[in-house]
């Protein structure tokens, strides 16, 4: 078990050199800079500026220094807030996008099963129609539709939930309703077609032929089985739940993380923009790693290490 | 029968009737199914793929999915109690309890994500108030009694761990954990290569003499059939057609279609370039004919009468029923049956 970490971790790090060399050179390859502005700045201070942050030094001296600083999780100054270091503004803004991004999760996955077992047992009945009916709403709207439409109905007619903000746990709630719409839906189909596939399953009748109730053939027999499906599809998930909330930020006024990294590619900050990428990649990685571990602790067959001796 | 005899029996089965929803039609898969199994009996079920004994054996076990299936007629009687009257409750109680049921597919008939141990406790703590320990106790003995080398560590192992052949014994232990009255097995040793084939009737030929259970054995298969059965239902689309014991069965096949069967099977004594079928293939449910015997058009001995009169099930000899019109006991005795044939 320790060797296969030792190995999946050893492999982040060399996907993670990757991404920050193609996001340097990429950023390097854009034509203009931080300093360039429509009010032209004294030659003498861009020149000053340039080697404050060392961008006139020769590309490979910038490379090397970058990945240096990198390693020790030092992410350098933001350029345009120059009071500010990129780790200030991950460390301000990322624990927004975190409740958000773990309420949309929650959201999603705990009534996407459920409503993916439902329409399962219900096959063919009006219970599934309907669930599916929300469920293609829920995949076909986008969520910034989806979050203005929550905010008139809750928060403009009933008033009973504020608008933007985010202030307490009641702030939350629209925001992570409306991001967590879209994987909810894709949840629960993925949800009723799993489910529907191991109902069918000997494993089920045998189940059945046991006298086991009905109850418990669903969830312990069935469920466990189908939700394997989702769990490979949470991997992707968070992170498009983390880098996808910047647009329900923006509506929802949420100093979080997606918003800095929009307003950073407009500001051409590149620190920031490296910075946050190599972020989300960690994120992403990392959660990765964490679906293939519990992955292999759901489904035994799914070999997570050479563990249990000869067999 | 005598009433006394009657109560003795294991099951009885009384012109059962199951039928599938098709298109809003209810097509009978199983038309009129009588038999009776007494204790410690072995009654095999023969017949080829579609002729209803698999629906039949999920009938008894109110098995068949509710939306689309219905036992429309008749009554099966297990422990002097009707179990089509009864609820899914009620069902639970004599499931894997007083009859319990093996399946055709040992590789997917265990939950891959649970332990053997837990999937054969599971039986155990659904019945009775064991606990885990006289649980884990039970289990080994029982893997033990299947011969499973090593039982001690294969009750923690995963099903994926483990052969076909060990998991078809592992199904075997699940369904004597509770030393039912009657097994049902379906088909349990077709997906499993000859050896092992042996090896599992063996077992479960030794555990019904142990254990004094009745088997129901559904196969399609007259070689398990010459080694396992007593008694012998010869079933073909949705009817029994022969009903006798092995012996006679063997050597005196009454029914065209268990002739037919019989010599169809390669013999070692004989140089064949081409062994026996039965030619055409069994109607479909939506095709049956109404009237007549339905194995009139692959019937090498078919006559008129084959396609206009509905045979019955009747004493050919002792101990021995067929239902063809070779024999006059089969005529109906009047046309009231004929006519309620036709009402179906």
């Amino acid at each position: 078990m320790a060797k296969y970490l030792l190995k999946r971790i050893g492999f982040i790090i060399v996907s993670l050199f990757f991404i920050v060399t193609i996001t340097f050179l990429l950023m390097q390859a854009a034509p203009g800079g931080p300093f360039t502005s429509e009010r032209q700045l004294p030659p003498e201070i861009e020149q000053q500026l340039n080697e404050q942050y060392g961008l006139d030094d020769p590309l490979h001296v910038q490379y090397v220094d970058y990945l240096t600083d990198i390693s020790t999780w030092d992410f350098g100054p933001s350029f345009k807030y120059p009071a500010q270091s990129v780790n200030d503004i991950i460390n301000r803004s990322f624990p927004y996008s975190l409740v958000l991004g773990a309420e949309a999760i929650f959201i999603a996955l705990s009534i996407g099963v459920l409503l993916g077992v439902f329409a399962a047992l219900k096959h063919n009945k009006f219970g599934d129609y309907t669930a599916m009916v929300i469920a293609v709403l829920g995949i076909s709207v986008p969520n910034f539709i989806m979050a203005a439409v929550l905010q008139y109905v809750f928060a403009m007619q009933m008033d009973a939930l504020p608008v933007a903000r985010f202030d307490s746990f009641a702030h939350t709630i629209l925001p992570a309703v409306a991001l967590a719409t879209t994987p909810l839906a894709f949840i629960a189909r993925l949800m009723r077609s799993s489910m529907l596939e191991v109902l069918g399953s000997d494993y089920i009748k045998t189940a059945k032929s046991k006298g086991l109730s009905d109850r418990v053939v669903t969830y312990k027999h069935a469920l466990r089985n189908a939700i394997m499906p989702v769990v490979s599809y949470l991997g992707p998930l968070v992170v498009a739940i983390l880098t996808g909330s910047f647009v329900i930020e923006k509506i929802f006024a949420i100093p979080g993380l997606g918003n800095e990294f929009v307003q950073s590619i407009t500001n051409r900050d590149y620190t920031v923009i490296m910075g946050t990428t190599v972020f989300f990649s960690v994120l992403l990685l990392i959660s990765i790693l964490i679906v293939d571990l519990i992955y292999g602790l759901i489904d035994p067959r799914i070999k997570v290490a050479s563990k249990g001796g000869s067999k | 029968m005598p009433q006394e005899q009657h109560d003795q029996n294991v099951l009885d089965i009384n012109n059962l009737h199951t039928g599938f929803l098709i298109d809003g039609e209810l097509h009978h898969a199983v038309v009129d199914v009588n038999l009776s199994v007494k204790p410690k009996e072995v009654v095999c079920v023969v017949g080829e793929s579609g002729c209803g004994k698999s629906v039949m054996s999920l009938s008894i076990m109110n098995l068949l999915p509710k939306i689309n299936s219905k036992i429309s007629k008749g009554e099966i009687i297990f422990n002097g109690e009707d179990l089509t009257q009864k609820t899914d409750e009620e069902m639970n109680k004599v499931r894997g309890k007083d009859i319990s049921m093996i399946f055709q597919e040992p590789m997917t008939a265990l939950n891959p994500v649970f332990t053997v141990g837990s999937q054969l406790q599971e039986v155990l703590f659904n019945h009775t108030d064991m606990s885990k320990q006289e649980a884990r106790e039970r289990g080994i003995d029982l893997l033990k009694q299947v011969g499973i080398p090593r039982p001690e560590k294969i009750i923690d192992e995963y099903p994926h761990q483990l052969s076909g052949g060990m998991r078809q014994r592992i199904m075997i232990a699940i369904s004597i954990a509770l030393n039912p009255k009657l097994l049902i097995a379906d088909e349990p040793t077709t997906a499993l290569d000859v050896t092992v084939q042996a090896q599992i009737l063996e077992l479960m030929k030794a555990i019904q003499e142990k254990e004094d259970m009745a088997i129901m054995l559904i196969t399609h298969d007259l070689g398990v059939v010459a080694e396992m059965a007593d008694k012998v239902i010869v079933m073909y689309a949705g009817k029994i057609v022969e009903t006798a014991n092995v012996v006679d069965l063997f050597t005196e096949p009454k029914h065209p279609y268990t002739k037919s069967m019989i010599s169809s099977i390669p013999r070692m004594d004989e140089q064949k370039n081409k062994l026996n079928t039965i030619d055409g293939i069994v109607p479909s449910l939506k095709n049956m004919p109404h009237v007549g015997c339905r194995f009139a058009d692959r019937c090498p001995k078919a006559f008129d009468d084959c396609t206009k009169i509905t045979p019955q099930l009747a004493k050919v000899s002792d101990d021995h029923e067929a239902r063809c019109l070779l024999y006059d006991a089969c005529y109906p005795d009047t046309s009231s049956i004929e006519k309620e044939e036709v009402n179906q």
